[in-house]
């Protein structure tokens, strides 16, 4: 058993709604020197406190990869912040062994004006190393970050992509024992991404670091993380392997999206010509059905809505994720040379017919994105709903095939010639 | 293996009062100077004049003091030049006023910052200061070159031994312009309408302080005001020391440091206390 490196204890956090404090000057001094609230002087004093974060109680050994996932409002940021000292907590303690990093934004401190070379040395600075710890690592920096030409270059010069590979550079050379990271993996482009990402499993498989991960994209976490723990409401709901903890959460997000009305989903991008405002699946008879069977003939209906002008060229796509937040297929209507136009205030119903739905067993989320002249219109980023498949008789023989060896069925056509 | 487990570091809900933290902070002096930096590059970096902003500012304040108070509302300068008279007061009290300001709007100003990373925060209003103090160095400089034109052409100054004295002053400055800056932005957290009067008040200060006018000129039995602001004898003493005219009040002087001590010490307690929730709040 390894050595106890990070140790929570009873751990909690509350924050008061509303006005903080009485607000003024004056009810704080009468407060101070008579003990009472004059605001509240009678009344009984209305319980505003909420509990981010509650009886938090665990301990991470060195060497582990620790996978935080949870709902948003669950505490991750909470447990975060308080990790990372940026906030105090209201009860417990953490107790901490050897030096501890945290990477909640990459670039933190990047001052336009300053060069890469002078940028790179603030923000190692701010995140706790030595002039000389920078200096040492410096020629790694530039070189990993890949924008050596331009390192005398004020950032402001900069385009996003080399900002953000620059500032995730110094962040990668930290020399912790305990880094903590949120959600920065999902920057630049996608080869940088990648770079990042097998550079954050060398620092914990290769030289033995303990990482927390915050993160809503499973797969990830399932590739950086050995273990996991599962946040629901402030509270831990469960602690185990990396596997068990993906499993729950996937589990109990199943109903998370399905339960908001879509057009008062908030989790959107895109300028809002077109919106989805409604989504439903149906059987090949038009009856609304909430699962579907693996070769069944399917409907996805969408209840799109334009807004004050009148659109032309709208397209729409539908995808799927696996649990693991992999994109399984996309289907735009533009593959079938299909546009869409809407005058202005206008409801128009969008469908799209799978012939032989072919995803095996298991919970799906549904994607939908419209785009008005190839620019974003709408995209939800958790997805419109979730879909839930049971296996069925795909290949019309009756056989099931090995279908929770994989997720997707194809058809083909076996001859022989002799 | 049961060994008895050593913890670096306890993350807890309160501090102690008295727990300063200044090693942590001595630990980060390399962002120190790093913050110093960045806090002066960027005002020189692509402007045409430069460093030369910082010294046209006081030469036309103290031109518009010398119209204003000196030849409109014929303020006396205690027989000093005009020049003379006005710009090490001008000088000094920028130097105050911008890290008080500075200091004091810390923690509302660096929310970002603070939220995403922890260092010891007292580097920011620190660095602060030490920006201001090179910027002082860079319009003292101007007035040493004027000062010294002065006095090799004859005129009326008589610069004393208490030249030397010129670090002490700033110093005393400090503690206050720091001390003070830390108090406010502590309780600028809970009362936001603070930063409304800040501006205001750094102003009724500036002429409740013998800038535009020598001590000497205060009526008797207004002397006190004179006594109670602790930055007056400051002012004065500069004076003095390059001028001659004017007091140095040793006395006066040192309580005026004791106290400023007193508020330094004061206003770092606060801000250690504030700081560790501030971004909740702010």
């Amino acid at each position: 058993m390894g050595e106890t490196v990070v140790q929570v204890e009873n751990l909690g956090k509350s924050y008061r709604l509303g006005t903080i404090s009485s607000g003024t000057l004056r009810d704080d001094v009468i407060r101070f020197f008579t003990g009472k609230h004059p605001e509240l002087d009678g009344k009984k004093v209305r319980n505003e406190t909420v509990w981010a974060l509650q009886d938090l109680n665990f301990e991470i050994q060195k060497g582990d990869a620790v996978g935080i996932v949870g709902k948003n409002g669950a505490g991750k940021s909470t447990l975060l912040k308080i990790l990372s000292r940026t906030t105090a907590p209201t009860t417990g303690h953490i107790r901490i062994k050897g030096k501890i990093a945290s990477l909640l934004e990459v670039g933190t401190g990047f001052h336009p004006e300053l060069t890469g070379r002078e940028n790179i040395f603030l923000n190692g600075a701010i995140m706790g190393m030595t002039k000389r710890d920078i200096k040492g690592k410096f020629d790694e920096i530039v070189e990993f970050s890949g924008v050596s030409r331009y390192i005398d270059t004020p950032v402001k010069r900069y385009s996003s992509g080399m900002y953000v590979r620059l500032a995730f550079a110094v962040a990668a050379h930290l020399e912790s024992e305990i880094m903590i990271i949120d959600e920065v993996l999902a920057v630049g482009d996608i080869d940088f991404q990648k770079k990042c990402l097998s550079k954050m499993s060398e620092v914990t498989q290769k030289q033995g670091r303990t990482v927390l991960f915050v993160s809503h994209n499973m797969s990830s976490v399932k590739a950086l993380c050995n273990t996991g723990i599962f946040l629901e409401s402030g509270r831990m709901k469960l602690k185990g392997s990396v596997n068990e903890v993906v499993q729950a959460y996937t589990v109990a997000n199943k109903g998370l999206v399905e339960s908001t009305e879509l057009a008062q989903r908030k989790d959107r991008s895109g300028n809002g010509l077109v919106r989805v405002i409604d989504y439903y699946v149906t059987d090949e008879y038009g009856n609304r059905i909430e699962t579907i069977l693996t070769g069944e003939k399917v409907t996805f209906n969408f209840q799109l809505k334009t807004f004050g002008e009148s659109v032309r060229n709208v397209d729409v796509g539908l995808n799927f994720f696996d649990p693991e937040d992999r994109n399984m297929g996309v289907l735009y209507s533009s593959y079938y040379q299909q546009y869409y136009t809407a005058g202005p205030n206008q409801d128009m119903l969008v469908s799209c017919t799978v012939p032989k739905f072919p995803f095996t067993m298991g919970n799906y989320k549904v994607g939908l994105r419209i785009t008005v002249n190839n620019e974003e219109a709408d995209w939800i980023l958790g997805g419109v709903g979730y879909i839930n498949v049971e296996n069925g008789d795909f290949y019309g023989s009756g056989s099931p095939g090995f279908s929770h060896h994989y997720m997707t069925n194809f058809e083909g056509t076996w001859t022989i010639d002799k | 293996m049961q060994t008895k487990h050593y913890w670096q570091l306890e993350i807890k809900p309160k501090s102690g009062l008295l727990d300063l933290k200044l090693r942590e902070f001595w630990q980060y002096r390399d962002l120190l100077l790093l913050f110093v930096r960045r806090e002066l590059v960027p005002t020189y970096k692509q402007t045409v004049l430069g460093p030369l902003w910082f010294v046209l500012q006081p030469l036309l304040t103290t031109l518009v003091y010398s119209i204003v108070f000196g030849m409109v509302a014929r303020i006396p300068t205690d027989g000093a030049p005009q020049l003379l008279f006005y710009l090490p007061g001008i000088v000094l009290w920028n130097f105050f006023s911008t890290s008080f300001l500075k200091s004091s709007s810390t923690l509302v100003a660096n929310t970002h910052i603070f939220g995403k990373v922890y260092f010891p925060r007292l580097v920011i209003p620190v660095s602060g200061l030490l920006a201001s103090m090179v910027n002082f160095g860079i319009q003292f400089c101007l007035f040493l070159t004027i000062f010294a034109g002065y006095y090799f052409t004859g005129s009326k100054v008589s610069p004393s031994a208490w030249i030397f004295a010129f670090p002490a002053l700033i110093l005393i400055l400090s503690t206050y312009s720091l001390g003070l800056g830390l108090i406010v932005s502590s309780l600028t957290i809970r009362y936001r309408d603070l930063t409304h009067f800040l501006s205001f008040g750094v102003q009724l200060l500036m002429y409740a302080t013998p800038i535009i006018y020598p001590a000497s000129i205060i009526p008797a039995n207004y002397k006190w005001v004179s006594y109670a602001n602790p930055l007056s004898p400051v002012f004065e003493a500069f004076r003095f020391s390059f001028l001659g005219t004017g007091v140095f009040n040793v006395p006066h002087l040192l309580v005026s440091f004791v106290f400023g001590l007193v508020v330094l010490f004061l206003g770092i307690v606060l801000f250690n206390q504030a700081q560790r929730t501030s971004i909740d709040t702010v």
